[in-house]
């Protein structure tokens, strides 16, 4: 242990000063450190002035503040043994704040460690069950963690596949391949069996490999056995039989006896060839015994983690092949993103059970996460240069609960995502680019909106670093934080801007693109009453459409509107393709409407002003005086333009204060404003605020309406609901308009009604 | 994942044409033999054929009674006669003996019709030509599972005591089992090179439900690149002698003692080799060979376990050069089988099983010929 060691400890033990609750989770040659931690970032605050008082014209329509928010984070930390000292003594000299008197561990190494941890942080050791924190671990990351789980095909386009979050993650079968295989039976939160194992596991790969090559380091082992033939090893069904043994159904490349030619052979062998062989005997020994207990307790989730498998891609392919051979591809091998984390996780969860970790929803903070396989030297050995053996993953505890929307079709099969980047060479070539393009803009954007802070400019320019490594490391990893989409990339970017501090860079921008537009209100709405039905109905579906031209997340847009600011409501109306359009059901919408009125729409909105105001609202005012309540879905947080729910809680006021409609309808509870959970430009109806799936519900919601670029396109355009629903975009950008066979500023207006046998 | 003769074939460049035979006593009524089945393994040959034996027999006889009895004449005349029956014999032998071998059955070989001689094993390709040329018999290929099956199905039903429990520390180590007369359904794992686990369910009807790589060429071929000790014998005395607790992990190593809440004591292995992944000192080849033979037993002990749950079976039998008449092995396994089934499957064992694929090569030669299949056979093995 070498105390001289410097780490960059800034960025990797970060938040430590109010650190509150730890765990460890010692391993045979890694430490996974895991604390709860309080962020103190700034939040924008909207505040509607004192109405009361006479207004003098030129006011601002609300206050916009920015404000301390304290919000928790779980920190997970992963470093090799040998630093173990140098960080407790850093963890020591940071730790100011805690009242913490008990530190949580596990692993097989904690009771090694125990009196140099005790000593070093004063912290009195607490030891867990190793296997019970780590079955709480992959529970918690399965349930909390979007695309935790993935499936690796080696030759296929994309390596990685990863897979849904299901509703219900019981049960399922963990098979830990550590020094020996421990195979799991997970059927609840609290109820687990050890149904078998096998001592042949990665201390076998590790020590019969030692001894055979005489290297004593396992990733160069791995190394050595990714380059062997194994076929200069084994006896195969062909050196027995000449070819096939058909009649058995044994192909002739199959592998009779592993080691079988070195029995009878004189000659010498080469270490990879012995690794390789190797590798395969173990790995297909435990994928038998994985499929042969999947089969027994009926089971078709398997899981495999341990540090065998963690992050080595050359394990995760043999285990794969091995599954595959055995379950004649009827199982999948699964393995998880994060998990070398689970057992500090569990043992974390252990110490919080009084904070009820489990009663909030997690997320999965892109900015302060080193990404999948971080540390994998077959993978990108630039990174692994810079990020050194440390590896993190931070996650946010959401302020909301996060459920399902109660109106899709089947919660098992839903993908937010219309297009998976990692699939898709081309389409991620693109947005990556696109990304970055757009990068100058955000930074201008972001000093911008903090003008009177000097320093913004310094911050400003950490974001532009720290969001464009992120792209870097997705170009070569696209899988490094799960699926890769167009969301995960503006997430990516919310989360580094607030990592920096500038939680609302447009919050200025929205604030006088609402008091504009509000001025327009009455007279748009006024100007529709005038119409006949037909022609109203029509109006009000091009208000809506243009009113989402208006959207500073796309590019195109961003352009004009920071070059001519009275780009306008009707010029935008008249950017609008013409019918028909890109995708078309506005026929089949206007004979739903001749129909019976609907019960209740739930619609989820984009952007502020034009958008909300002269486009959304007079569109719900036709749907409330055709007797149908309305319940409209803004996002929790801020990103780019879009409306918030503070925000637009402030605007449905000035509206209802100028329009009865609004006004009774709000009255007679028959318009309501939820969140959606989210702080992102982009929805998944999978991850909602738990009230709005109460309030859809009790309400009966048989509509729903989803607007705008990020939400009805780039996510949910394939989503499957069991009741109508309307997605309806502008497609502000010429790159995906060509690609879906249309020009920039093509409308998609899709009506679509559940057949009845779904529903 | 292979058959009973996956291994290569040790010694055919050592074939020594000197070795005498003591061949009046192995090769008995060869002059009469008249259907052949061969069955070479990687590295024993069994050879198998039919002959006709002819010995004295005591026949009584009642006199004539309706003839004047006499005072004093026996009860009934005695006499011995010459009889014929047909006897099966079945020889093993190295395969280094193989050409010697043939040469002396060739010799000796004066009264036969016969033609062919039926060939199973992995070796029977190799020692085709060979055969053909000293024998002049035609080399008839047999399936070898096939083979081995009948083979098995024979000796459960015609040999009283065929099948035996292994138990090393009891006051007998071998308890023979009861023939049952319905012998199907069962699982034979067939340990050879590699592993096969076959059910079978009826005479001709078995299926290879599973198998696996790690077997006595794993054994064999580890064993020599860890000690190097190249003769598998060896290999088994190396590990009857060594400590397997210097090499493995046990679970104790790890967490000081038993993970009690999983039911795991502290003397279990919890990684096979799991110590020289870590610890820089030699290990000794005794311990390493001891450590070596356990994991293979119970892995093979594992999964027989599950592929008899799966398939509802009870009945689980070890052949194959692994286990063959090695108290070693045969313990190993027997302990494994206990440990995973918590005692609820008993492995067995079977007195003649090297002998299984010849007996069934015969077959298959014998029922081409109607004669033969009925017979009930009273059995003399060779050994």
């Amino acid at each position: 242990m070498d105390k001289s060691i410097t780490l960059p400890p800034d960025e990797i033990f970060r938040n430590l000063e109010n650190a509150k609750r730890f765990a460890i989770d010692i391993g045979g040659s890694l430490t996974k450190l895991a604390y709860y931690s309080t962020v103190q970032h700034k939040v924008a605050k909207v505040r509607s002035f004192d109405h009361s008082a006479k207004e003098t014209e030129g006011d601002p329509l609300y206050e916009i503040s920015v404000q301390e928010e304290i919000t928790a984070r779980l920190h997970f930390i992963k470093f090799e043994n040998a630093y173990i000292e140098t960080c407790l003594d850093f963890i020591k000299d940071h730790l100011v704040n805690t009242e913490t008197k008990v530190i949580k561990a596990t692993g097989g190494g904690a009771y090694k460690f125990k009196d140099l941890i005790e000593k070093k942080l004063k912290l009195k050791v607490d030891k867990e069950d190793e296997m019970t924190c780590l079955i709480k671990g992959c529970n918690f990351v399965l349930k909390n963690i979007p695309h935790e789980a993935f499936v690796y095909a080696k030759h296929a386009d994309s390596e990685f596949r990863f897979q849904n979050t299901h509703p219900d993650i019981f049960p399922y079968l963990l098979i830990n391949i550590g020094s020996g295989v421990s195979i799991v039976k997970v059927e609840a939160e609290d109820k687990f069996e050890r149904i078998g194992g096998s001592s042949i596991g990665g201390g076998t790969f590790w020590g019969l490999g030692a001894l055979l090559t005489k290297t004593k380091r396992f990733d160069e082992l791995l190394q050595l056995a990714s380059k062997g033939q194994h076929t200069n090893v084994d006896m195969l069904v062909k050196d027995i039989y000449g070819g096939a043994y058909g009649s058995l159904g044994l192909t002739g490349d199959l592998i009779a006896s592993s080691f079988g030619k070195s029995a009878t052979t004189d000659k010498e062998f080469s270490k990879e060839d012995m690794a390789k062989s190797l590798l395969h005997m173990i790995s297909n020994d435990i994928g038998q015994l994985a499929c042969l207990y999947a089969k027994l307790h009926n089971l078709t989730r398997v899981y495999f983690g341990g540090f065998f498998i963690r992050g080595h891609p050359v394990t995760m392919h043999t285990i794969t092949y091995s599954i595959n051979f055995f379950t004649k591809g009827e199982v999948q091998a699964l393995f998880l993103r994060h998990e070398g984390y689970l057992g500090a996780i569990g043992a974390f969860l252990k110490g919080a059970e009084e904070d009820n970790p489990n009663q909030y929803s997690w997320g999965e903070n892109y900015a302060g996460s080193s990404g999948l396989m971080s540390v994998s030297p077959e993978l990108n050995p630039v990174q692994r240069a810079r990020s050194g053996t440390f590896d993190m993953l931070e996650m946010d505890r959401l302020e909301r609960q996060l459920v399902n929307l109660p109106l899709l079709q089947d919660p098992t099969s839903y993908i937010p995502d219309t297009v998976e980047l990692t699939e898709d060479a081309l389409a991620r070539v693109y947005w990556l680019y696109c990304f970055e393009e757009a990068l100058d803009g955000v930074v201008k954007r972001a000093i911008a909106s903090q003008k009177d802070q000097p320093e913004a400019v310094e911050r400003a320019e950490k974001f532009r670093q720290k969001y464009r490594h992120k792209l870097q490391t997705l170009r070569h990893q696209p899988f490094a934080y799960g699926s890769l989409t167009v969301r995960s990339l503006l997430d990516t970017r919310e989360h580094c801007l607030n990592e920096f501090n500038f939680p609302d860079p447009y919050s200025k921008i929205k604030q006088k693109e609402n008091d504009m537009a509000l001025k327009y209100y009455l007279k748009v709405v006024k100007s529709v009453e005038e119409l006949s039905w037909e022609q109203r109905q029509f109006t009000l579906v091009k208000g809506l459409l243009a009113g989402n031209v208006f959207d500073w997340g796309a590019k195109a847009v961003s352009d004009v509107l920071e070059s001519d600011p009275e780009f306008g409501f009707e010029q935008a109306k008249q950017q609008l393709q013409e019918r028909p359009w890109l995708v078309d059901a506005y026929n089949q919408w206007i004979e739903r409407l001749k129909g019976p009125p609907h019960k209740c729409a739930l619609f989820f909105v984009d952007n502020s002003g034009i958008d909300i105001i002269l486009g959304v609202f007079p569109f719900i005012r036709e749907l409330l005086i055709r007797g149908t309540e309305v319940v409209l879905a803004s996002n929790s947080g801020p990103a780019l333009n879009d409306v918030t729910n503070s925000e637009l809680q402030i605007l449905t006021e000035r509206i209802a204060a100028m329009d009865p409609v609004i006004h009774t309808a709000l009255k007679e509870d028959r318009l309501a404003l939820v969140q959606n959970g989210s702080s992102s430009p982009c929805l998944d109806l999978s991850r909602l605020d738990k009230v709005l799936a109460t309030v859809v519900r009790e309400r009966g919601t048989d509509l729903v309406i989803i607007e705008g670029m990020g939400r009805a396109i780039h996510t949910n355009y394939y989503a499957m609901l069991s009741c109508e629903s309307l997605k309806l975009a502008v497609i502000k950008n010429s790159w995906l308009a060509e690609r879906l066979g249309g020009k920039i500023f093509s409308v998609v207006f899709k009506y679509e009604v559940p057949s009845k046998a779904q529903g | 994942m292979a058959l009973s003769g996956g291994a290569a074939d040790r010694g055919s460049h050592s074939m020594d044409k000197s070795i005498t035979l003591p061949p009046d006593e192995i090769f008995r009524n060869l002059e009469n033999a008249k259907r052949f089945a061969i069955d070479i393994g990687g590295s024993l040959t069994k050879l198998a054929y039919y002959s006709t034996v002819q010995h004295k027999v005591a026949k009584v006889r009642s006199f004539d009674h309706s003839a004047k009895e006499t005072d004093g004449d026996p009860l009934y005349e005695i006499s011995v006669q010459e009889e014929i029956t047909a006897r099966l014999h079945f020889i093993k032998f190295e395969n280094a003996y193989i050409e010697t071998c043939l040469d002396f059955i060739k010799d000796h070989l004066v009264n036969t019709e016969t033609k062919v001689i039926k060939a199973t094993g992995g070796g029977a390709y190799k020692f085709k030509d060979l055969i053909e040329k000293k024998l002049k018999l035609k080399v008839d290929k047999e399936d070898e599972m096939t083979c081995l099956i009948k083979g098995c199905n024979f000796v459960l039903k015609n040999i009283p005591h065929e099948a035996f429990v292994y138990a090393k520390h009891a006051d007998s180590e071998f308890r023979f089992q009861n023939t049952h007369p319905d012998i199907f359904p069962y699982l034979l794992i067939n340990i050879g090179s590699g592993v096969s686990i076959v059910k079978v369910e009826a005479e001709d009807k078995f299926e290879r439900i599973g198998g696996s790589s790690i077997g006595g060429g794993t054994f064999w071929g580890l064993g020599a690149l860890l000690t190097k000790t190249k003769r598998f014998d060896e290999l088994l005395q190396l590990a009857s002698k060594g400590q397997h607790t210097n090499v493995d992990m046990l679970v104790k190593d790890i967490y000081g003692g038993a993970y009690g809440s999983l039911g795991l004591t502290g003397d279990l292995i919890a990684s096979s080799f799991g110590k020289s992944a870590t610890t820089d000192k030699e290990f000794s080849k005794e311990d390493m060979a001891k450590s070596l033979l356990h994991m293979i037993s119970n892995d093979i002990g594992q999964l027989a376990c599950l592929y008899a749950k799966l398939h509802n079976l009870t009945r689980v039998y070890f052949g194959g050069f692994f286990i063959r008449g090695h108290p070693v092995t045969m313990h190993t396994i027997t302990y494994s089988i206990n440990f995973f089934t918590k005692g609820e499957v008993q492995a067995l064992f079977l007195r003649h099983e090297g002998y299984l694929g010849a007996i069934g090569a015969f077959l298959k030669g014998a029922e081409e010929d109607s004669n033969l299949t009925c017979w009930r056979w009273t059995v003399w093995i060779g050994s």
